[in-house]
């Protein structure tokens, strides 16, 4: 960790339940969720589509409150996103502003947190390094690909040096070789900044490769199903760890847990 | 980049063609006298006295006039639908209790109004401008409360995840999503309220192009008569090319990303 960086939170969900309102009254989509994310720790969060993860994530980001149930971060109940949060969307796109530059785009909050000019201006170009986008910062967001949006997304939450950073889903949409490539960046940004990370993905490969630890939700209304502990060592490498047959024995436990 | 050039140039010749085409039915119309010489001057006798307009003192009072309501009563509109619309398009409420009065007062035409300006105000300067403010308001406001429900819903996740200030909020997000549809509203309402002007100067009798053509028309000056019709024509086209011009300045990503052609 770099002196700049903030102390990892701990956040933790209970009985976090979400209905929204439908036709036929109320669907239930989450029911009675209760898991934890160690400070400092990587946690992915793997269900089916349609599961309810990105409800979930919005409830531990505090940009929506649980119909039942609280969460907590550091033993604080959440009700709004809270200082120190990096996000990342799954519609990335759509969440970056089209009429900013790409510099403009990850310097806007730390304008609203009200850093001086000098430190944003390292901020900024550090964060945009760091995912390999210093070339392009004079860029606007829809003159770039996917990828290269999802790694703007990324540095403009690593600027904030946030305390917990969650991603939705953050390679769904981009071609094997540039997932592989970013999902080692989460892994390379950890390790230099230390910060909580939350990671929601449909793939069970990728939410054993990122993880220290993987919540599975699974059923209807979705519930945790287990919570699994994922020993692999770190740094990983995508062949040699993929190749692990340790990586094998997990795939299969949370194969069966999804299956259950 | 070159393939553009040209298309662009094709499209400007092409729409001055419709122009050229237009002038000469009038001249073959003229030769083949299909058109009493009386109400329908010639071509050149109408171009004559469309240059001896512009010295004529009262004309360009006159044409000063017709601008001058025209924006002022846009830019009240504006303001009142900014206020008004930002209201009713923040608040699902106030939106949903309003849209029955918004949908009442939207299809009268102001034309029929013009008997109240004049009783309110009679031929001053706010008879017109009034009709062009009740007229337009409604076009604007439409597409300022459509630009504002328009914002985006995970942009407005990722300022609230970010914490925006209400000020950068505002200035980065609201006001730039509300932008490329106001645009649009405003080049609708601005040929709008042009035609209101001239409709209200016509019929009412306030000072202005309007008043012209009514006062030529029964002075029997049809040549000065057509003269300032053309006139109003080009001021429609130029107003429309001036909003045109401004939205590519103002929300130049609107058209880069969707090639809007506005
Ligand atoms: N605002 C809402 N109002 C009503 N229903 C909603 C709302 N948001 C989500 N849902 C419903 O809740 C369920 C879960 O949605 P959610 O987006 O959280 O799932 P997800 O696991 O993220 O799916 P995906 O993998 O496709 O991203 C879906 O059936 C969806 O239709
Ligand atoms: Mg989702």
């Amino acid at each position: 960790m770099t002196s700049t960086d903030a102390t990892p939170v701990e956040l933790t969900a209970t009985d976090l339940t979400v209905t929204y309102p439908s036709k036929s009254g109320q669907v239930n989509v989450l029911d009675k969720l209760t898991f934890e994310v160690p400070a400092g720790e990587i946690v992915s969060i793997v269900g089916p589509s349609g599961a309810g993860k990105t409800s979930l994530l919005r409830c531990l980001s505090g940009l929506m409150l649980p119909s039942a149930g609280r969460v907590e971060i550091d033993h604080l109940e959440i009700k709004e996103p809270p200082a120190g949060l990096g996000i990342v969307f799954q519609d990335y796109g759509r969440s970056l502003f089209p009429w900013m530059d790409v510099r403009s785009n990850v310097e806007l909050p730390l304008r609203s947190m009200g850093i001086s000019r000098n430190e944003r201006m390292g901020l900024v170009s550090s964060s945009l390094a760091e995912v390999g986008l210093e070339s392009f910062e004079a860029l606007y967001p829809w003159q770039l690909s996917g990828g290269m949006q999802q790694r703007v997304a990324i540095a403009r939450a690593l600027a904030c040096r946030p305390k917990v950073l969650m991603m939705d889903e953050p390679f769904a949409s981009v071609d094997a070789q540039t997932r592989f490539d970013l999902e080692d960046l989460v892994l390379k940004v950890h390790s230099t900044h230390g910060m909580t990370v939350i990671v929601v993905t449909h793939d069970i490969d990728e939410s054993i490769y990122l993880a220290q630890r993987v919540v599975v939700l699974g059923g209807k209304p979705s519930t945790v199903r287990e919570v699994i502990r994922v020993g692999l060592d770190f740094p990983r490498e995508q062949i040699s760890t993929r190749g692990n047959p340790e990586f094998g024995n997990l795939r299969a436990q949370l194969f069966s847990a999804l299956r259950r | 980049m070159t393939s553009t050039y040209i298309k662009k140039r094709i499209r400007a010749t092409t729409s001055f063609a419709g122009i050229v085409i237009a002038l000469l039915v009038w001249v073959i119309a003229e030769d083949a006298r299909l058109l009493p010489r009386s109400e329908f001057p010639s071509l050149s006798s109408t171009a004559s006295a469309f240059l001896a307009q512009f010295q004529s003192a009262s004309f360009v009072s006159a044409l000063a006039a017709t601008l001058s309501t025209w924006a002022v009563g846009l830019a009240v509109a504006l303001a009142i639908s900014l206020l008004i619309g930002s209201f009713l398009g923040s608040s699902a409420r106030a939106f949903r209790s309003s849209w029955l009065i918004v949908e009442f007062l939207k299809p009268i035409p102001p034309v029929a109004l013009i008997p109240l300006a004049l009783l309110l105000y009679g031929t001053s300067f706010w008879m017109p401008t009034g009709l062009i403010i009740f007229g337009t308001v409604w076009p604007l406001l439409v597409h300022v409360i459509a630009g504002i429900r328009g914002v985006d819903p995970v942009a407005l996740d990722s300022s609230r995840a970010y914490r925006l200030t209400r000020r950068h909020t505002l200035r980065y997000l609201i006001l730039p999503s509300v932008l490329p549809s106001l645009m649009t509203g405003l080049r609708i309402a601005g040929s709008l309220g042009l035609a209101i002007a001239v409709t209200a100067e016509l019929i009412g009798g306030s000072t202005g192009l309007g008043n012209f053509v009514a006062l030529d028309e029964s002075a029997s000056k049809y040549a000065p008569m057509y003269a300032v019709i053309i006139f109003t024509g080009l001021i429609g086209i130029a107003i429309n090319s001036l909003f045109k011009f401004l939205s590519r300045k103002i929300v130049p990503w609107h058209h880069e990303r969707f090639g809007a052609s506005l």
